[in-house]
């Protein structure tokens, strides 16, 4: 299979030295950032751009993918020790695996998430390099239409799995489509929203706006709510598990990557439901029911898989496809950018070489973290010792200094200021972030898409329902905005007849 | 569409509060949605802003089949459509009708009184900084970010607090500026 040979040729490129440094440089980035709280692989990829102007693409990506995987185990970390989730997806991991500290088993609880987050990363990867080729043939049918509707489909789903409900979601979506309306356009030249400020011109440079609504945004958050930090569980023994904690374990990892993968490959995005899911699952199926809620081994196995297949199957739409559909995979699709390479079937046949070492890289990565996260177990809960004060203080300086960096302008600062003031209302607000960083960086692009398309089309709007392919994409969209709207009617007109039944 | 929009006051007073969604109930019910209504307010506003913009542009003539114009007015209406939806929906929570999940708020746990005044002060400190760094180099400017950052954090140790303020800046502005040639501000001094 051609297939096979590329991948192969893929690991020579990714095994060379420079290579294996990068990557492991990424990941350890990762795992710490994925640790600490407030600060996650989509910030730190974000700040860490301006590498790209001076780091070939494959080391470059390499470390970015590397940031991205690494996030997912670190993140488990802070969940279990600290039960404050150092990532989004991390948030059900701290359900069971903090119980499981505060009994004294936080060894445990880390050591099954960290090898079943290399189990499921290894599995999502493998899927990923088989699905990856006919994936990229079958979207290289695809017109500006189809892709139009593919980015529509992605903006609902996005909206609707990220945070808590659809319409917080839809508002996030708008507010990032606004910011990335600022600039010229590229068609005809003309000036968007810049109100006459030069510096606009260019547009908000996503370094910007990530940063400003992850650090700045949660900076200010954290300092009005004043919450003083948790208690961090110590890690007594090594990260080992028991032949019966394994018994336990591995059914769990397999049914939370079953989980994760396909639902990380479609354009839906995240890895926060397949993680919900992956906990439902188990607590559904533990015959030891009694012990979910008091630290169940599976409820940390299950979600911690789900998380990193996941992360896998997200690579499958933004490599194939160049559909990012969480805020980090939207940052790593800036950086293919920069380099002048567009994710997408053609980025198959153009840079083959280059997808597949990048490809290589994940199963490195995957052993790279397994080695990191299970003895060093004790090291990176050591990060969690670090004062929130200083950790604040600290993200604040890198995140000013990594905008700054970009246009070496003041003007920048304040723009960033004023996201972060927006990504302070939206956490207040509860209004998710992710939407938001997707449609910056996915509206231009869908707003290209959709003008090519009418081009074609000679200006009729029919040309979007043009093939089948359309039709069901669009359907999909319009099923995904309604069908909680409708939900929450039915359930607002159940609970007005109940208003009325007597008490 | 405005977000000043009366709701409809239909629903019962003291409605059975909904099993729909038990986890946060308690920070619910304290102040909900206050930060959603005005968030969804601001979007209405933007969503004017983006709008008039939009009727400004003014296209080439014989350019394409939709101009630069069509894009960000379908933009303009989302945020308006989404932003008054989300104003109305937490405004009606915020009167007190239970049984209506709002959108979770505040929360409840504060360690101490004047949470705003505290974003007020991390806010003009960030301000303060962006006036200063081109003016009194990056490691100082910095240094002073960082330290006061961390006591605003309710960092204890001041004399520490600075020093490792003053560290991270120098181990900064050295990575930055001779290992990755970013061009940082530098006083007279060099760095």
């Amino acid at each position: 299979m051609d297939g096979l040979a590329q991948l192969l040729d893929g690991f020579g490129t990714a095994l060379s030295p420079a290579h294996l440094l990068w990557a492991l440089v990424g990941v350890t980035i990762g795992t710490a950032v994925g640790v600490l709280p407030g600060i996650g692989p989509a910030l730190t990829v974000a700040l860490l751009l301006p590498l790209t102007y001076r780091v070939d693409p494959a080391s470059a990506l390499i470390m970015f993918a590397g940031i991205y995987y690494g996030g997912m185990y670190g993140g488990s970390t802070s969940s279990i020790l600290l039960n404050t989730p150092g990532e989004s997806a991390s948030i059900v991991t701290a359900l069971e695996g903090n119980r499981m500290a505060r009994a004294g088993r936080g060894a445990t609880a880390l050591a099954t998430a960290a090898i079943g987050s290399f189990i499921a990363g290894t599995i999502g990867t493998l899927a990923l390099s088989v699905v990856a080729s006919p994936v990229a043939d079958f979207a290289l049918r695809f017109g500006p239409p189809e892709y139009f509707a593919l980015m529509v489909v992605a903006f609902t789903t996005v909206a609707a799995v990220f945070g808590r409900n659809m319409l917080l979601g839809l508002l996030s979506l708008a507010l990032g489509l606004a910011v990335g309306l600022v600039g010229i356009d590229v068609q005809t030249g003309q000036a968007r929203l810049t109100f006459g400020i030069p510096q606009l011109l260019d547009g908000i440079d996503v370094v910007v706006l990530v940063v400003g609504l992850f650090a700045i945004g949660e900076a200010l958050y954290q300092i009005y709510l004043g919450r003083a930090q948790g208690t961090v569980e110590p890690v007594r023994t090594r990260a080992w598990l028991s032949r019966e904690e394994w018994r336990r374990s591995w059914p769990a990892w397999l049914r939370g990557t079953a989980i994760g993968f396909p639902l990380g490959s479609l354009p839906a995005g995240g890895a926060e439901v397949p993680t919900f899911l992956s906990y439902a699952l188990e607590r559904r199926l533990a015959w030891r029911r009694g012990e979910f809620g008091h630290g169940a081994i599976e409820g940390v196995a299950g979600p911690e898989a789900a998380n990193n297949a996941s992360a896998a199957g997200v690579m499958v739409p933004l490599l194939t496809i160049g559909l990012p559909t969480s805020a980090t995979a939207a940052v790593i699709l800036t950086a293919f950018q920069s380099y002048g390479l567009q994710p997408g079937p053609q980025l198959f046949t153009q840079s083959g070489a280059l997808v597949w070492t990048l490809i290589a890289s994940l199963y490195v990565g995957n052993l790279m973290l397994l080695v990191l996260n299970l003895p060093l177990a004790g090291v990176w809960a050591r990060l969690l010792m670090i004062p929130p004060a200083y950790l604040y203080g600290g993200i604040l300086v890198f995140s000013t200094l990594g905008v700054y960096a970009v246009n070496g302008s003041v003007t920048d600062l304040f723009v960033l200021y004023a996201i972060g003031v927006l990504g302070f209302a939206m956490r207040a607000a509860d209004v998710p972030i992710a939407p938001a960083v997707v449609g910056l960086i996915l509206g231009p692009l869908a707003e290209q898409q959709l003008r090519r398309a009418l081009a074609i089309g000679e200006g009729d709007p029919r040309i979007l329902l043009s093939s089948p392919i359309c039709v069901v994409l669009l359907a999909v969209a319009v099923i995904v905005v309604l069908v909680p709207a409708l939900r929450r009617l039915l359930r607002a007109r159940g609970d007005r007849t109940r208003a009325r039944a007597p008490r | 569409m405005t977000d000043s929009r009366p709701e409809t006051p239909e629903r019962t007073e003291g409605a059975p509060s909904a099993a729909a969604d038990p986890a946060p109930a308690a920070a619910d019910a304290t102040r909900p949605g206050l930060p959603a209504a005005l968030l969804g307010g601001v979007a209405v506003v933007l969503g004017v802003v983006v709008l008039l913009d939009a009727a400004r542009i003014r296209a080439p003539a014989g350019q394409s089949f939709i101009g630069p114009a069509a894009f960000p007015v379908g933009v303009g209406v989302l945020l308006m459509i989404t932003g008054g939806a989300a104003a109305a929906w937490s405004l009606r929570a915020l009167r007190g009708v239970r049984g209506v999940r709002g959108v979770r708020g505040t929360r409840v746990e504060r360690a101490s009184p004047r949470p705003l005044g505290r974003v007020a002060a991390l806010l003009g400190l960030l301000i303060g900084y962006a006036i200063v760094l081109p003016r009194l180099s990056y490691v100082l400017s910095t240094a002073l970010l960082f330290s006061g950052a961390a006591l605003l954090f309710g960092s204890g140790h001041r004399t520490r607090t600075l020093a490792i303020g003053v560290a991270l800046a120098a181990a900064a502005f050295f990575a930055f500026a001779h290992g990755i040639g970013v061009g940082l501000p530098a006083g007279p001094w060099g760095f």
